[in-house]
């Protein structure tokens, strides 16, 4: 069964679940999408970061190329400016002392002293070659070893204040001197202290034959220039690079200027180069190698075995050191020391140098990083704020929607309440019309289903009621054919006479009846009567069918039968009578009988005073007698067909004698065609061997049809009743008179009478009876002895409870007393006869006389009430 | 009253006693016990015997159990000799037996029968 739930709660319940659902929907949905949302912001802030990063990267890699190049080309510039300015000096120089040596004329003598010991000052000074030296011990008017000025000395001279000029003017030119071929070298520097050998009184040797750049020099023709490649300063043990012009003299190098630019310088200008923070330069000759940089360690530090760079197992190092030799001008991006790098070359082209430019390609692109880290940082600030937000909204979600739950909840208990008070109400009158008022009517006007559902309920009460009325009538009716049926039924069983308490006081039969219907009616039958005060009529019967009808049938039958032997007895006892009167009563009723009914039945009468049955069985079960010995045995003779089965049928009568003891049990087949829960019959043995086992003739009628009807029941337990079951079972205890049998004569007139009045005062009959009795014993003892010319008479006296019954019997001539007219009693006593009046007195004084004449005798019947 | 029976000797001889008083022509006759078939021609004997000259001849029933028709056929014949000699026959004393008979038989329309409480 459904838990019992009100709208009430199911509205709000589908409230609350809808909203929630909805909530949670779109809850879910929101977040997601605000997820979603999230994400692609992130997302797109990443690319965005990482779009602006590249971009800037990009932008910045171009500046910082561009910038690298700038740089380089702008130190490349300068060094080569420089290097020009040392070129022109040289130039200079060589030009002086060009002139010199062509126009010594226009010079004074000019000596050139010798370096100072231990002087730092910016000086001009004078060396000499070894050879030169030798020469001067032979001419020496100086001190030892110094060579004799020449002529060409003197005037060259005037050199020196042109290098110390120019030394002074560039900070480029460490040293600036003119070296001859004759082994004189005049050197403007600022190391003379450099000059001495410890302790040697003079300077050392100046060899230019062995300076690289002096036999260099001395190839070139006049007006160029050569570079060295970086040298050892003699001097200073500095690094340093010549540049160095020839002077020629009548087609001949007299001499070689030259500069020396200390590396130092050129150091500096590299050195001093930075480029942002982690860009440094360097700087490459023509023989790919580093001669300065600004990196101390790794591949672009200038180290003792100066690499060719071209050579360079960096590969791409290589290809760039290769395009920077080749006096190219560019940039590239390279992985230098491990490091991402752009390197940008500009050529030194007077030099055949390349200077390089290097910085890291993080540094470069380290705004763009840095931007896109904060672009990240912010993303991730924001999608966390994003996170922050979306919880919030998550949290507030949640706030919101229990807030709404509870007000759904209000909300919907007073909606629910005002869509359901209506169907309350109606329930309500509904279980009012449900209680029995179904006058009640419903009033709703909602406006809606419900009202129409009350207009329904209303039709349909309206309806009810008239199908109630309807009914009533039906059931009022039904009750009355049921109470009728009842009625029929113990009308039916009322009319069925009982045998209980009846005949109580005839001593010459005792008998027990008793039946029970299949359905409420039943066809069955059975009858006993008293035709007369000596004849006992006996029917058993069974209508064919059940119910009704048969029941209908059965009364018809009961009543005809019935009419027919009281009537038909009384008067006619003639040979075949009982054949006669079933014949009769067959007729009867094929000829009422449309229905096709038919009624088995047994009939008979017994003369009490013999003992003789004389029945007709038409078509009924056997009955059963049972002697006074206790054995039991069928009565065989068949009378015929089915009474009302055909017309005109013949039937044959029986005639037994019953002794005194004997029973005889009647039934219908429903007790031998009972039928146990196997389909068993119960059949006549079982009925004969129940009836055997009640014993003898003690055994009264009542107890055999008890024993009979319980043994039945045991067979047919469980099983339905089939058919209805009748049983009448009836004891012969004989005539019941006391007889006495004599030779009726006149002499014997008292000794009978005298009998009669005896048996009487045994029985304590009153003596009002006596006397009366005994009179009319007298005069029919009178008439017999007198008139019958009998020899033998029997006088019975049967005196019961209630009654006193005579019995005379003679086997004199058939005289009916009974024929005997009245005497005229209106007569005058002359007019009166004298005879009759005997009989007359009799007739009138006994309340029953009978007579027949049977057997060849006469019989006379007196009975007299008590 | 019949309920009290008195046996006399008289009811060994078929139970019926007659007494019978003559004065002259006037004779009462007392009958006690029973008149029926066997006792009837006693008393039938005794009326004839005495008819001779009789002008009142009274019977009385008191005593009388029962009768039958024997009985009323002398009864009957007695009344009539009677009358025929202008003589009255009378019978009273007849209890309620007796009486049923006479009325059953209309002999209470034919015989004089006095009651008994007008008996002087």
């Amino acid at each position: 069964m459904k838990q019992y739930r009100t709208i009430s709660r199911k509205v709000t319940s589908l409230l609350i679940g809808v909203l929630s659902a909805a909530f949670v929907f779109m809850g879910t949905v929101s977040v997601w999408g605000l997820y979603v949302m999230k994400d692609i912001s992130v997302e797109g802030s990443r690319e965005l970061g990482q779009t602006a990063a590249e971009d800037a990267e990009n932008a910045l890699e171009t500046l910082a190329v561009e910038k690298l190049q700038e740089v380089a080309v702008e130190r490349a510039v300068y060094i080569e400016e420089k290097f020009a300015l040392v070129r022109a000096y040289v130039i200079g120089i060589a030009a002086q002392a060009q002139d010199i040596y062509e126009h010594p004329e226009r010079y004074p003598d000019r000596e050139v002293a010798l370096p100072v010991r231990g002087s730092s000052r910016l000086a001009a000074q004078l060396m000499w070659s070894e050879a030169r030296a030798a020469e001067g011990e032979e001419n020496s008017d100086h001190d030892k070893g110094i060579p004799i000025f020449t002529d060409e000395l003197l005037k060259l001279g005037n050199i020196q204040d042109l290098l110390v000029q120019f030394n002074a003017s560039s900070d480029m030119i460490s040293s600036a001197y003119i070296a001859t071929e004759s082994g004189w070298f005049i050197q403007a520097d600022y190391i003379a202290f450099s000059k001495y050998k410890e302790d040697a009184e003079l300077p050392l040797f100046f060899e230019g034959a062995d300076r690289e750049w002096y036999r260099r020099a001395r190839c070139v023709p006049p007006g160029q220039i050569i570079y060295s490649n970086i040298i050892q300063d003699i001097h200073s043990g500095s690094d340093c690079i010549v540049c160095a012009s020839p002077v020629y003299y009548e087609g001949k190098v007299a001499a070689v200027a030259g500069a020396g630019s200390y590396l130092e310088t050129v150091h500096n200008a590299v050195l001093n180069t930075t480029v942002g923070e982690t860009g440094y330069a360097f700087l490459v000759n023509g023989d790919g190698q580093v001669m300065v940089s600004g990196r101390t360690e790794g591949e672009t530090a200038c180290i003792e075995q100066r690499n060719d760079l071209r050579k360079s197992g960096n590969d791409a190092l290589a290809q760039a050191a290769v395009r920077m030799v080749s006096g190219d001008s560019g940039f590239a991006e390279i992985t230098l020391d491990g490091r991402e790098v752009y390197l940008a070359y500009a050529p030194l082209r007077s030099l055949g140098w390349s200077f390089v430019t290097v910085i890291d390609v993080n540094e470069v692109i380290a705004p763009a990083k840095a931007s896109q880290n904060m672009i990240l940082t912010l993303t991730e600030t924001v999608a966390e704020r994003q996170d922050g937000a979306i919880r919030n909204m998550l949290l507030s979600f949640a706030v919101m929607m229990a807030a709404a739950m509870v007000l759904i909840c209000f909300v919907g208990a007073l909606f629910s309440k005002r869509l359901t008070n209506p169907i309350r109400r109606l329930a309500g009158e509904v279980a009012k019309i449900d209680g029995g008022n179904l006058d009640c009517r419903i009033q709703i006007s909602t406006g809606d289903e419900v009202e129409d559902l009350g207009n329904a309920f209303n039709r349909m009460t309206v309806r009810i009621q008239s199908y109630v009325r309807h009914l009533a009538l039906i059931t009022a009716e039904k009750e009355r054919i049921r109470t009728e049926i009842a009625v029929a039924s113990k009308l039916q069983a009322d009319m069925l006479p009982k045998a209980e308490g009846i005949f109580t006081d005839r001593k010459e039969f005792t008998l027990a009846a008793s039946m029970k219907p299949a359905r409420g009616v039943g066809g069955d039958f059975y009858d006993f009567f008293l035709l007369d005060t000596d004849h006992l009529a006996l029917v058993i019967a069974d209508v064919s069918g059940k119910g009704i009808p048969a029941a209908l049938f059965m009364v018809v039958s009961r009543t005809l039968i019935k009419g027919r032997l009281t009537a038909v007895v009384k008067e006619e006892k003639r040979e075949n009578y009982m054949s006669r009167i079933v014949e009769e009563i067959n007729d009867s009723l094929c000829a009422d009988n449309r229905n096709g009914m038919f009624v088995t039945a047994w009939i008979g009468v017994l003369t009490l005073s013999t003992g003789v049955l004389v029945s007709v069985n038409a078509g009924h079960c056997r009955p059963l007698i049972r002697h006074c010995d206790g054995a039991c045995s069928y009565e065989t003779v068949r009378g015929g067909l089915v009474l009302a089965g055909m017309e005109e049928m013949p039937y044959r009568q029986s005639e037994i004698r019953l002794d005194k003891g004997d029973m005889l049990l009647l039934y219908t087949d429903g007790v031998t065609e009972a039928t146990s829960l196997r389909k068993e019959l119960y059949g006549e043995e079982r009925l004969k061997a129940v009836v055997l086992d009640c014993g003898d003739a003690d055994v009264t009628p009542e107890k055999t049809i008890q024993a009979l009807w319980r043994d039945v029941d045991d067979f047919q337990k469980g099983a339905e009743q089939f058919d209805d079951i009748t049983m009448l079972a009836v004891a012969y205890h004989g005539s019941g008179f006391t007889e006495k049998r004599g030779r009726p004569d006149s002499a014997n007139i008292e000794e009978f009478a005298a009998f009669v009045e005896e048996q009487l005062r045994k029985s304590n009959v009153p003596g009002k009876t006596i006397t009366k009795v005994r009179m009319a014993a007298d005069e029919v003892i009178s008439n017999i002895c007198y008139y019958s010319g009998a020899s033998e008479a029997v006088v019975g006296v049967k005196a019961e409870q209630c009654r006193v019954t005579l019995c005379f019997e003679d086997n004199g001539i058939p005289f009916n007393p009974l024929e005997k007219p009245d005497p005229k009693l209106e007569k005058s006593a002359e007019q009166r006869e004298e005879g009759g009046l005997g009989i007359y007195l009799v007739k009138k004084r006994m309340d029953k006389v009978t007579y027949e004449y049977a057997g060849g005798r006469n019989r006379m019947i007196l009975e007299c009430k008590v | 009253m019949m309920n009290n029976l008195v046996m006399n000797e008289a009811m060994a001889k078929g139970g019926m006693t007659i007494d019978t008083t003559r004065e002259k022509d006037r004779m009462s006759v007392r009958i006690g016990g029973r008149l029926d078939t066997v006792t009837a021609p006693r008393l039938e004997e005794t009326l004839k015997a005495n008819m001779e000259g009789l002008c009142g001849l009274e019977l009385d029933f008191s005593m009388l159990e029962f009768i039958s028709s024997a009985g009323l056929r002398i009864l009957l014949g007695a009344h009539k000799a009677m009358k025929k000699q202008n003589g009255i026959m009378v019978v009273r004393g007849i209890g309620e037996e007796i009486r049923e008979v006479f009325n059953i038989t209309g002999f209470m329309d034919i015989l004089n029968v006095e009651q008994r409480d007008q008996s002087s």
